[in-house]
């Protein structure tokens, strides 16, 4: 019986060892060393066409890895001969002060750039097309952008500013910088947050098309009607907001939330 | 509308009547002291440069001088201007332009000057002895074509093609508008690189090619009827930016391998295809 076992492991972890080398056969790495790696630092990513993913560690360096082509031969062919995948990538990361940028100059091409970051890390990410942006465990502040495709973003602390055209927003903290206002917004698709039961908040949302809903015990305020007087046309024009406004555990820093089509999830952990 | 037509006739006889043209055939033989490794040098401006390899010693220029202009005096001072020059050292010939934009155009061109009353062509034939290195360069108005010449080949176009046939030795070619053209007696034994920004790029090697591709487009598509004997990791770039900064970029270029590997070959385009191929 001890024998199976042993073999069981040996089994499994072989796969695993092969696991890893195919990954690393099919990518590439940038490894970029921060100035100061006792600091926090920032990183700051720009892509037009692929996905994003960051993910928090426990060392010190900024790692890239890029998921490469590795066919041999394209599959179209003409007069005879055989096509030769273009494998151009042009990843750039740049470092300077902890500040890391990094961007592809490639435009028509998608490329799947997978980041990890130490833990206390700031991010800028911004996102066009190809994919979803995801981070995972980190803790800073955060300001992600991603016009074509959902972000998500799990296991945060810090704060975020997060907004996208047509895709879902879905963000779970752990714990919440105090006093630092954050946005939610995205045009189709759900925002959905997860908040810690703790938060002290003023909640400012607002969905066109759907419904709001939430756990939380909200305080709900009068919307005070906006006046606008427009002097030079004569016109005085009076307009209800249509944001709905409340208190979390007594009120904070503002948090915003808005979509067109879609609901807003605000849920309590 | 008549009236109009009547406008437009009177411009278009106007113009017809003084425009002016005069063509020239000039031909001279030079040769090179130091026959051992020599050099030729073509600095063209308008016009095309067709360079062929015979068995002989002296390099035979045979150049078409063509200007036009607007009046008679016009034409009469840029003939007088512009003409070809040799300049001959122990183991080089430069042949170039003379009086464009009032400047040498050895020392650079300085286009300060370049209110020209008048247009200039000057197509170079060229015979030269097999073994010649060259440097041909033009901007306008021509291809540059060179058969049968084996050396250091540097070819530079900008609004036109390139196309080099039977030829030998480490090759540079680069235009900007035009498709190259390349076939080898023997394979380039020195690191070559080949680009066109707008345009087809073609090279035939011999089949024993063994060599490192770099290759790099930003619409192209690479083609080759040899075989990949092995797809390279792109290179890792590592540069210092400003004072504090540091910069890693993984390169663009797809390099492969072809055969066993050994000389460095560029290839690069922005919209055209890229083929490789075989003789």
């Amino acid at each position: 019986m001890k024998k199976i076992k042993k073999l069981i492991i040996l089994l499994v972890s072989g796969i695993f060892v092969t696991a890893g080398l195919q990954a690393q056969d099919n990518s590439q790495q940038l490894v970029v060393p921060l100035s100061n790696p006792d600091k926090p630092g920032k990183l700051i990513v720009s892509l037009n066409s692929g996905k994003i993913n960051v993910t928090g560690y426990t060392g010190k360096e900024v790692i890239a890895e890029v998921a490469t082509d590795q066919k041999t031969y394209e599959a179209g062919t003409r007069d005879g001969l055989k096509q030769i995948p273009n494998k151009s990538i042009g990843l750039t990361a740049k470092e300077e002060d902890n500040v890391v940028k990094i961007n592809s100059s490639n435009w028509n091409k998608e490329i799947n750039l997978s980041i990890k970051v130490p833990k206390n890390f700031d991010l800028t990410l911004k996102g066009i097309n190809g994919g979803e942006i995801t981070v995972n465990n980190v803790n800073g502040e955060m300001d992600v952008n991603n016009i074509n495709g959902g972000i998500s973003m799990s296991n945060i602390s810090g704060s975020v500013v997060a907004s996208s055209q047509n895709g879902n927003i879905k963000v779970g903290f752990v714990s919440v910088k105090g006093n630092t206002p954050m946005a939610f917004s995205t045009f189709n698709g759900d925002v959905d947050v997860t908040f810690p039961a703790s938060l002290k908040a003023t909640l400012k949302m607002r969905s066109d098309q759907g419904e709001i809903y939430s756990d939380f015990d909200m305080n709900i305020k009068k919307s005070v009607p906006k006046v606008e007087n427009k002097k030079e046309e004569g016109v005085y024009k009076i307009a209800m907001e249509e944001w709905v406004i409340a208190d979390v555990n007594g009120g904070g820093p503002e948090m915003s939330f808005k979509n067109f089509n879609g609901d807003i999830l605000i849920r309590k952990k | 509308m008549k009236y109009l037509m009547g406008i437009l006739m009177t411009i278009a006889t106007f113009t017809h009547l003084v425009a002016q043209e005069k063509e020239e055939v000039i031909k001279k033989a030079v040769s090179f002291e130091n026959t051992s490794n020599p050099t030729l040098w073509i600095d063209n401006i308008s016009g095309g440069v067709e360079v062929a390899a015979y068995n002989g010693t002296n390099v035979i220029l045979e150049i078409t001088k063509h200007i036009k202009a607007d009046t008679d005096e016009e034409l009469a001072a840029a003939w007088k201007k512009l003409n070809p020059a040799i300049i001959t050292g122990s183991d080089t010939v430069e042949v170039y332009v003379e009086g464009v934009c009032d400047c040498d155009s050895r020392k650079g061109h300085y286009w300060r000057e370049c209110d020209n009353d008048y247009n200039f062509n000057f197509d170079f034939k060229v015979r030269i002895p097999t073994h010649t290195n060259l440097w041909i360069s033009t901007i306008n108005n021509g291809d540059i074509t060179v058969t049968g010449v084996n050396g250091k080949l540097k070819i530079n176009n900008i609004n036109g093609g390139i196309k080099l046939e039977k030829v030998s030795g480490p090759t540079d070619v680069h235009t900007i508008n035009g498709d190259v053209y390349v076939s080898y007696t023997q394979n380039p034994d020195g690191k070559s690189s080949y680009y066109t920004l707008n345009g087809k790029l073609t090279v035939y090697f011999l089949p024993d090619l063994s060599s490192d591709v770099n290759l790099k487009s930003f619409n192209g598509k690479f083609y080759t009827d040899f075989a990949i004997a092995d797809v390279l990791p792109s290179q890792l770039v590592t540069t210092t930016e400003g004072e504090r900064g540091m910069k890693y970029k993984l390169d663009e270029k797809t390099a492969v391998r072809i055969g066993k590997g050994g000389v460095l070959l560029d290839f690069e385009t922005f919209n055209g295809d890229i083929y490789i191929r075989k003789l």
